[in-house]
């Protein structure tokens, strides 16, 4: 699923702890269960608004609940931006709990000074853990023209910062080709993956990071 | 924000309203930026010790006035611009773009000025402190060197003031301002409480401008209020209602404190005895009646308020290099941030190389760090402010003559035309009377080395847009649009640009 290889790429393949700060890894989940329903066409992301095109459930349950708020509140016409902020609060955890589900991830305490002060979702197979960061980096390395789920994958990095880690010291024509691949996404994405972007960068704007 | 549909609550916006702030986090937040002790203490006697005059008192009380005039069309067109934080971008929308790139750099030279000055004010009182406590003796650059360290840390790693922290020492800060002013009033000198000091004839008297701009200095932050109209609550009250209430709590706190100074002294012998003991008169008034542990906790609160205020605009200065970055108005550079911080780290080392360029000079040629650089130069980032302001106020006007949006004749049009009025006033008698305001012979260049660094700015930044419009036309389309911008999203291009409509 397209938001596990997005979680996977943004947290640490040993260690579990996240790439990114947690805004970001919000607002990008948040971004990645969108793009799941858009891949599936369950939404279309248009002229700044997210609308249900399809309201036969998705397969996946985590898919479906986020389809469900979607639905739920269709005739209020949120923007894009909303939506992102509204989803971002609880995205990581949920895909987090979809990969625990699968045993892809086991929960860990976070401990501070004796006091468990949050949870850690550690990868139980690292090489699977690594694998969509190794997939996406070596195939963008070489150049080679990437499928629909990896060019959206990608897409995501770019808007969250994750390109840096992806592409960590390639020269400057392969950070060309992703931006260039990631170009030819249709609308939809291109559209969401822009508001993505704008939503971190306001935040540092707005000093809510 | 949704749409204006009545219907019962809706999940999202209950579920978002969780996480967003209320009128008072916001108030405390951008008072804590104005640092209310940094300006009694420091910023009134300063000013009265430099600009030699007893009006500054009421300067305190009309800057207020016009400032929440001001306030009433800069509220109301933040609810329509996108990138509200940053005033270049009300001037790109209400003035035009060359205008807005000038703006910028008028910005950043000013928010810089704002934040450098702070440190001689650092360095001096905390090394006058030591001194005077523990009988430690640095100079006052090695003091402000070690805080440069900290905001130059801190600002990397993006790390603000704990929210709650900020607001106890904020309160701190009032409750210690309002004690010594109550104190200063009780303890009159021989003349009795006379109210002179307040005398409205003080605003038409020769040398006022130099009490005005000092007056706006200390409101600077103020303005920080729409940076958070996203964060809101509700949008359309919060923010309007946090401002009000920071300008005014501050000018009352800011006039009366300042008035309660020249009744302890006496209103003939304020500027002698401001020039006597600089940052100390205020402690050393009230040392009599409050014994030294309240001046104890006084000079801490000081040296912290103004430790938040340097933090602070820091942060200011940091965000606007990265909104231009974001725009390719400056190198794209600016605009990234750190992945796990998501802090600008480029901004952030880029206004702590520049202030340590500024500290070290100033220390080489010997300055007198309240004088020269506390005063002097916070007071030129005043002016700038100021610049801005007025600029800003007239944007308001340009703005909604094109399109009223529903906003009413009084905030768009009859309260900023009264504002850039007011504004441009206290500018034309700012810079006409520079010379009192820097405390030197009316014939010395440096009454025009400051004013006029401004103009170049602004020139520049005319000029600058001018070629952007000539060479690369995608990015001055762009510009006052911060994060926003197409220019430097990667998916920008071939997406409609993001306008008003994005923030409904």
């Amino acid at each position: 699923m397209l938001a596990d290889d997005f979680y996977r790429l943004a947290h640490d393949d040993v260690t579990g702890k996240p790439r990114l700060h947690p805004m970001a890894v919000g607002v990008g989940c948040a971004a990645a269960l969108l793009t799941e329903l858009v891949t599936t066409r369950h939404i279309d992301v248009a002229d700044n608004h997210v609308s249900v095109v399809e309201q036969q459930p998705p397969a996946d349950s985590l898919a479906h609940v986020v389809l469900d708020q979607l639905i739920a509140e269709a005739e209020r016409e949120h923007s894009v931006r909303t939506w992102l902020a509204f989803l971002a609060g609880q995205a990581p955890e949920q895909v987090a709990n979809r990969l625990l589900r699968a045993g892809h991830v086991r929960m860990e305490a976070v401990r501070r000074l004796g006091r468990q002060t949050g949870v850690l979702y550690v990868p139980v197979d690292m090489n699977v853990a690594a694998r969509p960061w190794a997939l996406l980096s070596h195939s963008l390395r070489r150049h080679e023209p990437l499928g629909y789920e990896s060019l959206c994958l990608a897409g995501l990095a770019l808007a969250t910062g994750l390109d840096t880690f992806l592409l960590d010291g390639a020269p400057a024509a392969t950070f060309d080709y992703l931006r260039r691949s990631v170009g030819t996404l249709w609308s939809p994405m291109r559209e969401l993956l822009f508001h993505t972007h704008a939503a971190i960068g306001d935040a540092v704007l707005s000093h809510r990071t | 924000m949704t749409t204006t549909r009545s219907a019962p609550s809706s999940n999202v916006t209950n579920t978002l309203a969780r996480s967003r702030l209320g009128t008072a986090a916001v108030v405390f937040f951008v008072m804590a930026a104005a640092a209310p002790l940094t300006v009694t203490a420091g910023g009134a006697t300063s000013g009265f010790a430099i600009t030699e005059r007893t009006g500054i008192p009421i300067a305190y009380l009309a800057v207020a006035a016009i400032l929440g005039l001001f306030a009433v069309g800069y509220v109301a067109m933040s609810r329509h611009v996108v990138n509200a934080g940053a005033f270049y971008s009300y001037v790109a929308q209400g003035l035009g773009k060359p205008a807005g790139v000038g703006a910028a750099f008028v910005a950043v030279l000013a928010y810089n000025a704002m934040q450098i000055g702070l440190y001689g004010g650092f360095g001096a009182v905390l090394a006058g402190y030591l001194d005077d406590r523990f009988g430690v003796s640095a100079s006052w650059w090695a003091c402000a060197l070690a805080g440069w360290v900290v905001v130059a840390v801190l600002g990397m790693l993006r790390v603000d003031l704990n929210g709650r922290v900020l607001a106890v020492m904020l309160l701190a800060e009032i409750v210690v301002a309002v004690v010594f002013a109550v104190v200063m009033v009780a303890n009159p000198a021989d003349g009795g409480v006379t109210f002179s000091a307040l005398s409205p004839g003080f605003l038409f008297s020769a040398g006022i401008g130099a009490a005005l701009v000092t007056a706006v200095t200390g409101f600077v932050g103020f303005e920080a209020t729409v940076v958070f109209s996203e964060e809101t609550r509700d949008p359309k009250r919060t923010v309007a209602r946090a401002t009000f209430i920071a300008v005014t709590v501050t000018g009352l706190l800011y006039g009366l404190s300042a008035w309660a100074l020249t009744v302890a002294t006496g209103p003939d012998k304020i500027v002698a005895a401001a020039q006597e003991h600089s940052t100390e008169l205020i402690f050393t008034l009230v040392r009599p009646h409050v014994g030294q542990f309240i001046v104890d906790v006084g000079h801490l609160l000081f040296v912290t308020s103004l430790f938040a205020a340097l933090l602070s605009f820091h942060h200011t200065v940091g965000r606007y290099l990265f909104s231009l970055g974001r725009e390719r108005v400056l190198p794209a550079a600016l605009g990234r941030t750190s992945r796990r911080t998501s802090a600008p780290k480029a901004g952030s080392l880029t206004q702590s190389t520049l202030a340590l360029l500024v500290l070290l000079g100033f220390a080489a040629a010997g300055a007198d760090p309240i004088v020269h650089l506390f005063f002097w130069v916070t007071v030129s980032g005043g002016l700038g402010v100021l610049i801005l302001m007025t600029l800003t106020s007239a944007a308001v006007i340009g703005y909604f003559i094109r399109d009223p949006r529903d906003e009413s004749v009084w905030r768009r049009l009859a309260a900023p035309v009264l504002a850039t009025a007011a504004l441009g006033w206290v500018l034309f008698l700012t810079i006409d009377q520079f010379d009192v305001l820097l405390g030197v012979e009316p014939g010395s260049p440096l009454r025009w080395l400051f004013p006029s660094a401004f103009a170049v700015a602004a020139v520049l930044g005319v000029l600058w847009a001018v070629l952007l419009k000539a060479w690369r036309p995608d990015v001055y389309d762009a510009v006052g649009l911060g994060a926003n911008a197409t220019a430097a999203n990667p998916f920008g291009p071939a997406t409609p640009m993001v306008t008003e409509a994005a923030r409904s």
